[in-house]
């Protein structure tokens, strides 16, 4: 992990700068540990898991003109440690905007599971689960007012092996927001390497997106969606991706029982089912989800139209049990992951979950795990 | 005999200030009261550090939190900052009458659903309609005074209120028992329009803020459509008049 050791030095140097400020507050640590215990069957095979990863972020003194941001992640399984830099960076307040260099979350949501016009592939509130991308690299946010903002990105994505002017990735994003609806204008230029039917070669493209997303009310019920061009440099594919999502609550139950049930689900189809889900999954750093090999469609670029939907009643107000589900409508793939989540108190969360996953090929696999975090 | 005039001046003058300078408690209208209480409640600019207590069934949850607040006496925008473990800096923004969740981890700011608004924050019995509902009271209700009660050995006004026609509020009907000195809501009942009982609150510790202004600082929501649950709502820090920096309470500096 070569930029692992840059921040690292970075690290170093940030926390020797901040020791000689006179004025300094004791840095304050926060984070989480959580040890996950789990069982699979997969073709008449059945394994076990033991896996604990953390968290844990320092919280450094606040100045006037900048701000820091340092996170360490760690997992340790029972044939895999890995640890690294989640997020290093500095931020240096310009004007009506500021300037972050290092490692750091980019997400533009606007309320969806997926978003198919972010930079890298983040998912929110899937299954109680949220994944955000992080890179490496700067960006530079400028306040337009009223809520309004521009921001451009540019970032090297490590893990590749192209040259390291092929690497550059860039995005920008105009965001309007207004009463009743956040409205977002995003474009973003990627590098990534796409599996090559029946091979263990990885070739290299990149892939340009421009889209929109929007997120409003619609009566009660909260609506979004995202429409957005798609084009893989090399390989001369485009493709449009259309989403549209809702969102709603409610209260069932007899009177002084009362729960709240919350319901999203959301469709997203690539028009011309030239290029698919399974694209965005190649976009990134090695941190996020693992690149995806597949035998489906145009060198591996399947998944074109997917279904995602979750379903989640609070119990009380520290129990949850819901349900999420990934249907790959084309080709048949679908996944459900029913949970229990409750906190024990002492900041201690219970969570036991199942899955279920039907792959194309037609086989399915099942699990189940029971996982305790502890927030400190 | 005749009393010297200087004796039946000083009588009639002992007499007048034996008299309370505001108009007597049988004068006082439900909307004079209710104006009295608007007035004591509005917050132009504070800083506070408060904690909500949510309890369940036996089991309770903490959370902290830093709130900025400032109004123009129309609109009410407020910034809350979480600062217990589970929590810690996820941040809600209500401005507008809207209502923006940060998520620290993303450092991304997205959008609550309008149909959220009604449910409770964080899990809590105070619904986030609840905490942006920032009009004052005599604008949005009609009132009608009831008779004087009292609430540990406090005389209190009770006070019923009607939502105005066309307002969109949270609780169409009102019932509020204010203290008949202090001019704070010791308790407070919250019904649909039904009739139904909806929510209850009663305040448990006032303070004062400010030479002859009262506060709550310490009050219990209950859900009345859920059985053994309330939550308590605990400021620590009360800073009014707080100079809050230029632009912290906005989607610009959340992004």
């Amino acid at each position: 992990m070569p930029n692992d050791k840059y921040l690292l030095a970075a690290a170093m140097a940030l926390v020797l700068m901040l020791a000689g400020v006179p004025t300094a507050a004791a840095v304050d640590i926060g984070g989480e540990i959580t040890v996950e215990s789990g069982l699979a069957y997969h073709g008449d095979q059945v394994s076990a898991h033991l896996r604990g990863e953390g968290q844990m972020e320092f919280y450094l003194p606040e100045h006037e003109r900048f701000e820091t941001r340092f996170a360490l992640r760690g997992s340790l399984s029972d044939d895999d440690t890995d640890w690294g830099i989640r997020y290093l960076y500095l931020r240096s307040r310009i004007g009506s905007g500021h300037l972050t260099a290092g490692r750091q979350p980019v997400s533009w949501g606007y309320g969806s599971m997926l978003n198919p016009v972010g930079y890298g592939l983040d998912l929110e509130g899937l299954a109680g689960e949220t994944v955000t991308p992080a890179v490496d690299g700067l960006r530079y946010f400028h306040s337009l007012g009223g809520g309004r903002s521009i921001q451009a990105v540019a970032s090297f994505p490590e893990g590749l092996t192209q040259q390291p002017g092929d690497r550059l990735g860039y995005g920008a994003r105009l965001r309007l927001p207004a009463a009743g609806r956040d409205f977002s204008l995003n474009m973003s230029y990627q590098p990534l390497e796409l599996p090559i039917m029946c091979s263990p070669q990885m070739s290299q493209d990149h892939l340009l997106r421009a889209g929109a997303s929007y997120s409003g009310d619609l009566g009660p019920v909260g609506i979004y969606g995202a429409l957005g061009y798609y084009r893989l440099r090399e390989m001369e594919e485009s493709d449009i991706a259309a989403q549209l999502g809702i969102d709603y609550s409610f209260q069932i139950g007899p009177e002084y029982e009362r729960r709240l049930v919350y319901l999203q689900a959301e469709y997203l189809r690539f028009l011309q089912q030239n290029l698919g889900l399974a694209v965005l999954m190649q976009i990134g750093d090695d941190r996020g989800l693992p690149a995806q090999e597949s035998n489906r469609g145009s060198a591996g670029l399947g998944m074109h139209d997917l279904l995602l939907a979750n379903a989640s009643v609070d119990m009380d107000a520290f129990t949850q049990i819901g349900t999420a589900l990934m249907a790959a409508v084309d080709d048949g793939t679908w996944a459900v992951t029913p949970y229990y989540q409750t906190d024990l108190g002492g900041d201690v969360d219970l969570r036991i979950q199942a899955q279920a996953l039907r792959s194309a090929e037609d086989t399915t696999s099942f699990g189940a795990s029971a996982a305790l975090t502890y927030h400190f | 005999m005749k009393w010297p005039r200087t004796v039946v001046a000083f009588a009639v003058l002992a007499l007048f200030c034996m008299l309370p300078l505001r108009p007597g408690a049988a004068e006082l209208t439900g909307e004079e009261i209710m104006d009295t209480v608007d007035e004591n409640q509005f917050i132009a600019s504070a800083r506070m550090e408060s904690e909500m207590i949510i309890r369940d069934r036996g089991r309770e949850n903490v959370k902290e939190m830093i709130s900025y607040v400032e109004s123009d006496g129309e609109v009410t925008n407020a910034l809350a900052e979480f600062v217990n473990p589970r929590d810690r800096g996820t941040k809600y923004l209500m401005q507008d009458d809207e209502l923006w969740m940060y998520f620290p981890d993303a450092e991304d700011l997205v959008r609550i659903s309008g149909h959220m608004l009604r449910e409770g924050m964080m899990g809590s019995d105070f619904s986030y309609q609840d905490a942006l509902e920032s009009e004052r009271l005599t604008e949005l209700y009609t009132f009608e005074k009831e008779e004087m009660d009292s609430i540990d050995g406090r005389e209190v006004y009770v006070v019923k209120a009607v939502a105005r026609e066309g307002e969109e509020v949270a609780y169409y009907q009102r019932r509020f028992w204010v203290d008949a000195e202090r001019f704070v809501i010791l308790r407070e009942e919250m019904y649909a329009r039904d009739g139904r009982l909806l929510k209850e609150m009663i305040t448990r510790e006032v303070e004062e803020v400010q030479e002859g202004r009262w506060m709550p600082m310490e009050v219990v929501m209950e859900d009345k459509l859920k059985e053994g649950t309330e939550t308590v709502y605990r400021i620590k820090i009360l800073e009014l008049d707080y100079d809050i920096p230029e632009g912290k309470i906005s989607l610009d500096t959340l992004q």
